[in-house]
């Protein structure tokens, strides 16, 4: 996995561990985001974090349900739009 | 600056007072205390004399549940542990028995006897009440004094029972008996802040907003009254696929909260101007860490604000769309985050002071009416006692005023609405139309 990547999704997994009351290393990446135990508050938190974090404001970049597949696929879907 | 702190108190979180504020409010205006209710439904009736005297043994490990708030010398409120958990302090333990063909809407009457009762009983932190329906079922109905239990933290502490009376729970299951917090008495520039903006966004919201219904002029005299709607699996995976498709990925409380605003719409539209608002307060629940040292006392709540114009509130998807716009504003202003602060900061007040303050200054503005979604519910353990757990719901006390609030829950996958208003404030048939007309739109079942 590119590095970048990677950064990318260790900020994304421990965020989304303080938002849940979870340990990041209990964070699964290959699973939908709404199996994480995150309710609306905490995906609007998260994409808000995207926001503050990346310089993305994914809700106007046309994300799609898929984009979060699972926290790795949103790695990839937030360098990909970083690198263009 | 020496930050105050002891083992023998655990000082109060911007949530907590701002509870404590609100159940002082409810007390001074209906003669209440926010209180709520977990009810747990069972197959079969357990052993009800192991039972409670289980739960009696069980509260006793916890010192915090004879505590009281008091306040430090550094201006901070606390809240004072007790030395022990000794068997005379209050422990509410009750049974009753109701016939065998009792329907749910016998076993809802029952739960509001309890709720009207407990809540004014000044004292207590919690109760069990045992509700024997014939001999084929019971309900647990455990209640909770709020100052010192939010919802999930109450789910927690019932699981952690249930799996000490299957004699399931290991020791390190249990919380510390003592926990501490900070006072935290710094970072007042931000507090400071904080309160400003929240000032602000309040002052906004309450512009032009409709004033809440009218509470009945013998408020004092009151009972509170619910009204439980329940789905199916069936119609609960529906509501989900709705919410989706209405709301969008994880939209579930905007899709929830939008078909509430709707329904409740008409009852603020009647008298109000055209380019009037109506404003929706929302407590959230924030989740409760699950892997470092568990914890279940206290308040872990977001609250967020919700202000819908008249003219748009009849059409629920608009209003969903209003909601997640606003949700997500709130979200980037760290709005959540100011209203803890400012919270914080007002705990410089006493909570009847800081209830004063709140109703003088947004006069009647904020808000029509309560709304809180829950996540799925903590309380995982499939069978007490032998007996299978059916189902669970939530029986809350709303803050008066407003006096009327919605609570929606979620238990194994399937959803429970509770309309929770002190009596008078809705007729018997407008309470019919609400419920009937609340549950069909969150079915889609008008609009498909």
């Amino acid at each position: 996995m590119p590095m970048i990547e990677n950064d990318v999704l260790l900020k994304l997994r421990s965020h989304v561990a303080m938002l849940v009351g979870a340990d990041a290393e209990h964070v699964v990446t290959d699973k939908p985001l709404h199996l994480l135990g995150l309710d609306s508050m905490g995906f609007v938190d998260l994409l808000v974090f995207i926001e503050k974090q990346f310089g993305l404001s994914l809700m106007s970049s046309g994300l799609s349900n898929d984009d979060f597949a699972s926290l790795s696929v949103l790695a990839q879907r937030i360098v990909r739009t970083l690198q263009k | 600056m020496k930050v105050p702190s002891s083992p023998n108190k655990r000082y109060l979180g911007g949530a907590d007072w701002c509870v404590a504020a609100m159940s002082q409010g409810t007390v001074e205006t209906t003669g209440r205390r926010c209180v709520f209710q977990v009810a747990i439904f069972l197959e079969g009736v357990p052993d009800v004399d192991r039972l409670t005297a289980g739960y009696k043994a069980y509260c006793g490990r916890f010192p915090v549940l004879w505590g009281a708030s008091a306040r430090c010398w550094c201006l901070a409120p606390y809240w004072k542990y007790a030395e022990t958990a000794d068997a005379e302090r209050p422990l509410h333990i009750g049974h009753c028995l109701l016939p065998e063909h009792a329907t749910q809407s016998d076993v809802v009457k029952q739960i509001e006897t309890l709720i009207n009762r407990h809540a004014a009983l000044p004292g207590w932190r919690t109760a069990l009440d045992v509700v024997q329906v014939g001999t084929g079922g019971s309900v647990l109905v455990f209640s909770f004094d709020h100052c010192l239990f939010d919802a999930v933290g109450a789910e927690t502490f019932i699981n952690l029972f249930f799996r000490q009376a299957n004699g399931e729970a290991s020791h390190e299951e249990f919380p510390l008996a003592r926990q501490t917090a900070p006072a935290q008495l710094d970072h007042w520039g931000q507090k400071l802040a904080s309160g400003q903006k929240v000032n602000r966004m309040m002052r906004r919201l309450a512009e032009g907003a409709t004033s809440w219904l009218a509470l009945p002029q013998d408020a004092p005299q009151r009972p509170f009254r619910f009204r439980a709607m329940t789905f199916t699996v069936e119609e609960s995976r529906r509501i989900q696929e709705r919410a989706f498709k209405v709301a969008g990925y994880l939209m579930f409380t905007p899709y929830v909260l939008a078909t509430a605003a709707s329904v409740f719409h008409p009852f603020f539209s009647r008298r109000a101007e055209e380019d009037a608002h109506f404003v929706v307060s929302v407590s959230t629940d924030k989740p409760k860490s699950a892997v470092r040292t568990p914890h279940f006392f206290f308040n872990d709540l977001s609250f967020l604000y919700f202000r819908f114009p008249v003219a748009a509130a009849a059409d629920r998807n608009t209003l969903a769309g209003i909601v997640r716009e606003q949700l997500m504003s709130q979200a980037k202003e760290g709005a959540p985050a100011a209203i803890e602060d400012a919270n914080l900061l007002m705990r410089i007040l006493s909570a009847r002071a800081y209830w004063r303050f709140l109703m003088r200054f947004y006069s009647n503005r904020l808000a029509s009416f309560g709304f809180t979604c829950l996540g799925e519910s903590t309380v995982k353990t499939p069978a007490v006692m032998g007996c299978r757990v059916r189902d669970q719901i939530h029986f809350p006390v709303i803050p008066t005023p407003p006096g009327i609030g919605l609570i929606l829950n979620q238990s194994g996958g399937v959803y429970h609405a509770v309309l929770s208003y002190i009596e008078g404030l809705l007729s018997e048939e407008e309470v019919e139309a609400l419920t009937d007309t609340f549950r069909a739109r969150l079915l889609d079942e008008a609009d498909s």
